[in-house]
């Protein structure tokens, strides 16, 4: 069974428009994937599902074994936890300073300050504003801003990552580096799953690609990531990484990637 | 990969009681900091939640302090029953005997026509007027004094049952200030507990409506904390402790607000007591109440807080 699959998931919205329509596909655990279609194709419903931010009208999603479409509410935010999410609008807290924006996942989980002081950094070393920890989200560029989100999405060290339209205001040199972020997130195990619209940026990836239109998959690329670049800690040289999820936040048997 | 491999998802099954506290703290700090950054807000809550609970408050210690005169007044209500002048002392002894069967009787005392009129030279000193009688123009009478358990109601009873006796020329029940006392310490304390009720609810209105507020300034942060997995308790409590600080701070101004319409009345109180042979001493305002009050503030805003937060976090999520 793939880590994340779809079965014959239609998304219906109140108005009787289908976002999505009876879409089956899987994702194997530790992939990388894009979503790419013109606007209104179905993209953000589709990370709404796995975020469940929304319910499919029919059909199942499964995230490891786990039908989520029937998910109690009660269990919704420890599946939260496990999936990190960046979005075009970055949704930072103007009033934060960059430091405490990237440590809310783990302030949710109650993590002793120590540790999430480290936590926070390396985040925070990992996309390159360390020394910008101090500042408001507002007096960065926007390309800073968006690096925070992703900070913040994989500080709590995310099973799965999920962004939408994370370079749809970046230029096209800023998303590059974006997406090498999320590369180098991948290389060490997270399930990511990229909804852009810049056939560009994405086809140089040379990642599976899935384009949606009206709510249907028209096209699914084969999966062509290569499996020796699992592990593989190029463009981390000298960066203290931490991206694998323990079995406890704050357990000290932590793998670290250098 | 995920701690437990038949349900990945499963809340944490252990609370971590140093994570736990640690959260409460950091949602204390950040309540107190959010208020004290709006000041002009929270002291005008807080004046609306005191005013709000001044009035059941002062009420209720109104109500404890007559019936405070009234348990401590050592004057008991009673009867006087007058015989007609020709009853005979058989007639009045009878009669005694059959009111001290009565239930809620506590002593029955006998005055004849001969003992009447002695105490009553004793106590006038007119003597030798009566001297000028050809007889003696008092009745035989009958005291009764009912136990502390009895109502004035009961002694209603009596007297009717005593009037009808053919010996007896009537029965006069005094009923003292102390039973209007009474009468007025019930209408007080239901109506303390009407207001009490009223102003309960506006008080859980007052903080419910400021809390709202609350939510939607905090909206953008609280739909990022539910997307990175916040509970819905996680997300609602620094909103109980922003009406658990309301509603008590509330509980404080309503507390200064009685201390100070006690200053103000206390001299007529003390001159109307003082009238009426009592002493004005004050109970009520113990630590105990104190304590009872901030509790019941506080209590008040965490309901309102739940009122305005319950349904309002459920629904919150980015878009």
């Amino acid at each position: 069974m793939a880590f994340i699959e779809l079965r014959g998931v239609t998304k219906r919205h109140a108005n009787g428009f289908e976002a999505l329509r009876d879409i089956s596909v899987g994702f194997v655990e530790g992939s990388m994937t894009f979503l790419t279609g013109h606007s209104g194709a179905g993209k953000s419903t589709f990370l709404r599902l796995l975020l469940r931010m929304e319910q499919a009208t029919r059909g199942q999603v499964h995230v490891n074994g786990v039908n989520i479409t029937q998910l109690p509410e009660a269990r919704l935010p420890y599946y939260r936890r496990h999936i990190g999410a960046v979005f075009q609008d970055h949704h930072l807290l103007a009033g934060r300073s960059v430091f405490e924006n990237v440590a809310i996942p783990l302030r949710v989980l109650g993590m002793p300050e120590k540790d999430l002081e480290r936590r926070v950094r390396a985040a925070l070393t990992r996309v390159g504003l360390l020394e910008k920890e101090r500042l408001l989200p507002q007096h960065l560029s926007t390309g800073e801003q968006q690096r925070v989100g992703i900070a913040r999405a994989v500080a709590n060290r995310p099973l799965i990552l999920l962004a939408d339209e994370p370079t749809g205001n970046l230029d096209p040199e800023l998303s590059r580096d974006i997406l090498g972020l999320f590369e180098q997130f991948n290389q060490v195990g997270t399930t990511v799953i990229v909804a852009s619209h810049d056939r560009e940026l994405i086809e140089a990836s040379g990642r599976r690609i899935i384009e949606l239109s009206a709510g249907r998959i028209v096209h699914d690329s084969e999966d062509p990531r290569d499996e020796s670049d699992a592990g593989d800690e190029s463009g981390s040289a000298g960066i203290e990484v931490e991206l694998e999820r323990p079995d406890r936040p704050w357990d000290e048997n932590e793998r670290r990637v250098s | 990969m995920f701690r437990n491999a038949k349900d990945p998802f499963a809340a944490e099954d252990r609370v971590h009681p140093g994570m736990w506290l640690r959260d409460h703290v950091r949602v204390l700090k950040e309540a107190l900091q959010f208020i004290s950054l709006r000041p002009g807000t929270s002291i005008l809550v807080w004046l609306l939640v005191g005013i709000a609970l001044a009035l059941p408050a002062g009420l209720y210690l109104l109500q404890r302090n007559l019936a405070d005169v009234s348990a401590a007044w050592d004057g008991r209500p009673g009867l006087s029953i007058y015989m007609k002048l020709d009853a005979s002392e058989a007639a009045v002894q009878e009669l005694a005997r059959r009111l001290e069967d009565q239930r809620g009787v506590a002593s029955v005392v006998t005055t004849l026509p001969a003992e009447a009129l002695i105490e009553f030279q004793s106590h006038t000193g007119l003597g030798d007027a009566l001297d000028m009688l050809s007889g003696n123009p008092l009745p035989a009478s009958i005291r009764v004094l009912l136990d502390s358990k009895a109502r004035t109601s009961d002694l209603e009873i009596i007297a009717g049952a005593a009037s009808g006796e053919p010996a007896v020329e009537e029965g006069v029940v005094e009923k003292t200030w102390l039973a209007r006392i009474q009468d007025l310490t019930a209408i007080v304390s239901r109506l303390s507990l009407v207001l009490a009720i009223l102003f309960g609810v506006g008080a859980v209105l007052v903080t419910a409506s400021s809390i709202r507020l609350a939510i939607e300034s905090r909206l953008e942060e609280l739909k990022v904390q539910k997307l990175v997995g916040a509970t819905n308790a996680q997300i609602r409590r620094p909103f109980l402790y922003f009406g658990a600080i309301y509603g008590a701070g509330g509980a404080l101004v309503s507390l200064m607000l009685i201390a100070a319409a006690l200053m103000v009345i206390e001299s007529p109180l003390t001159s109307l007591f003082s009238s009426y042979g009592a002493n004005l001493d004050l109970i009520g305002f113990s630590p105990s109440f104190l304590g009872f009050m901030l509790g019941l503030g506080a209590f008040l805003g965490i309901c309102g807080a739940l009122v305005s937060s319950g349904r309002r976090v459920r629904e919150i999520e980015i878009q």
